[in-house]
């Protein structure tokens, strides 16, 4: 469709916005897709950014879409310049939902931590900072907007919890709509406290 | 011929860290005649991402006057937007010599295509009106370059010492 060898598909909205959801739809549209990828994704995409390489340089070329991946995410416009033609999809969430989502995700880091279970446990992402990621957060879909500002084709903001599915992915993308319906499964996202699942009174 | 229709001359952003020269690079931008903010001041920089954040775009809350911007730290960090904000715009990515940060190499990548929108300058290192002046389309003044005092300070970081 873009004509571009090198376009991909970047999902650039933060985690717990239904990225999980976005990295199953794109590959049941037949993408293949790497999501979050864990410490070493993101290390060797930070490596490639210091050394003044294209971001992907260091991960399998066979990936042709990426979501959740920390360095892509935060400079997308990086990704935009070494990849043209490729496709951006801010997914995003109610902030107040979504500041619930990460407090609890740390909440739960910490219990895990303080029984000396944590695998990987750094301070700093282990506080609670409802103030900072809410800034954070308004901040990422502001520039992320300004920036494609003037390419609405380029950009795709997609809420799925707020009703977002196949229709405006596949027309962004140019696929047809699958038979399948929208993959739900994670769609609330890995530690959300039950109390806080259930959202069907804001749809 | 008729009097031309006055437009503003591009805009010149000055995207390079802290003790990169930025101030000798203000007032040389000042003698070729531009209306340069150079500044760290935090209710400038609270300006900027206030604009950012109201989507409106980075020099909305700041003198329309002004054509140069230099040492702000939230321009500097999305020097991107001001790139699509405000067309035709060039940067000027000062750097120290022989220091590696990540800031520079990703504002590099972005230009690595239009190397006519960057110039990477080294006023400490000895970088003066030559390489600024082509780059900015201006005859070379008959005034020295200024020269930066290098702080204190910043002399005296571990690292940029003579290690003799």
């Amino acid at each position: 469709m873009s004509g571009h060898a090198e376009a991909k598909v970047f999902g650039i909205g933060l985690m717990k916005t239904g990225t999980w959801s976005l990295h199953e739809a794109l590959g049941s549209l037949g993408y293949k897709s790497l999501h979050n990828g864990g410490l070493e994704t993101m290390k060797s995409v930070q490596e490639a950014i210091r050394e003044g390489r294209p971001m992907l340089t260091h991960l399998d070329p066979s990936f042709n879409a990426f979501a959740d991946i920390f360095g892509i995410t935060y400079y997308f416009y990086l990704a935009d310049v070494a990849y043209p033609g490729s496709r951006f999809i801010l997914t995003k969430r109610d902030l107040d939902d979504w500041l619930d989502s990460r407090r609890l995700h740390v909440e739960k880091d910490q219990r895990i931590r303080a029984a000396g279970k944590h695998p990987d446990a750094q301070e700093g992402v282990m506080k609670v900072d409802m103030d900072g990621w809410a800034t954070e957060y308004t901040r990422h879909e502001a520039v992320v907007r300004a920036y494609f500002a003037d390419r609405p084709d380029d950009l795709l903001v997609f809420d799925l919890i707020g009703g977002d599915g196949w229709e405006p992915l596949c027309e962004f993308l140019g696929q047809p709509v699958p038979e399948a319906p929208f993959p739900w499964q994670n769609r609330f996202e890995p530690f959300v406290d039950p109390a806080h699942r259930d959202v069907s009174q804001r749809l | 011929m008729s009097q031309p229709v006055h437009s503003p001359r591009p805009k010149v952003f000055g995207i390079g860290l802290e003790e990169t020269g930025t101030s000798s690079l203000h007032e040389a931008l000042e003698l070729l005649g531009y209306k340069s903010l150079h500044s760290e001041d935090v209710q400038i920089m609270g300006s900027v991402f206030r604009a950012i954040d109201e989507g409106r775009p980075l020099l909305h809350y700041l003198d329309p006057e002004l054509d140069a911007f230099l040492g702000i730290p939230a321009i500097r960090f999305h020097f991107y937007l001001a790139d699509v904000q405000y067309p035709g715009s060039r940067f000027i990515l000062t750097v120290r010599e022989a220091e590696s940060v990540e800031h520079d190499t990703v504002v590099r990548a972005f230009f690595a295509d239009r190397p006519g929108d960057l110039l990477v300058f080294d006023p400490i290192g000895g970088d003066g009106w030559e390489p600024l002046c082509e780059f900015l389309g201006q005859p070379v003044p008959g005034a020295p370059f200024p020269c930066e005092m290098r702080s204190p300070q910043s002399m005296a970081e571990p690292g940029h010492v003579a290690t003799e």
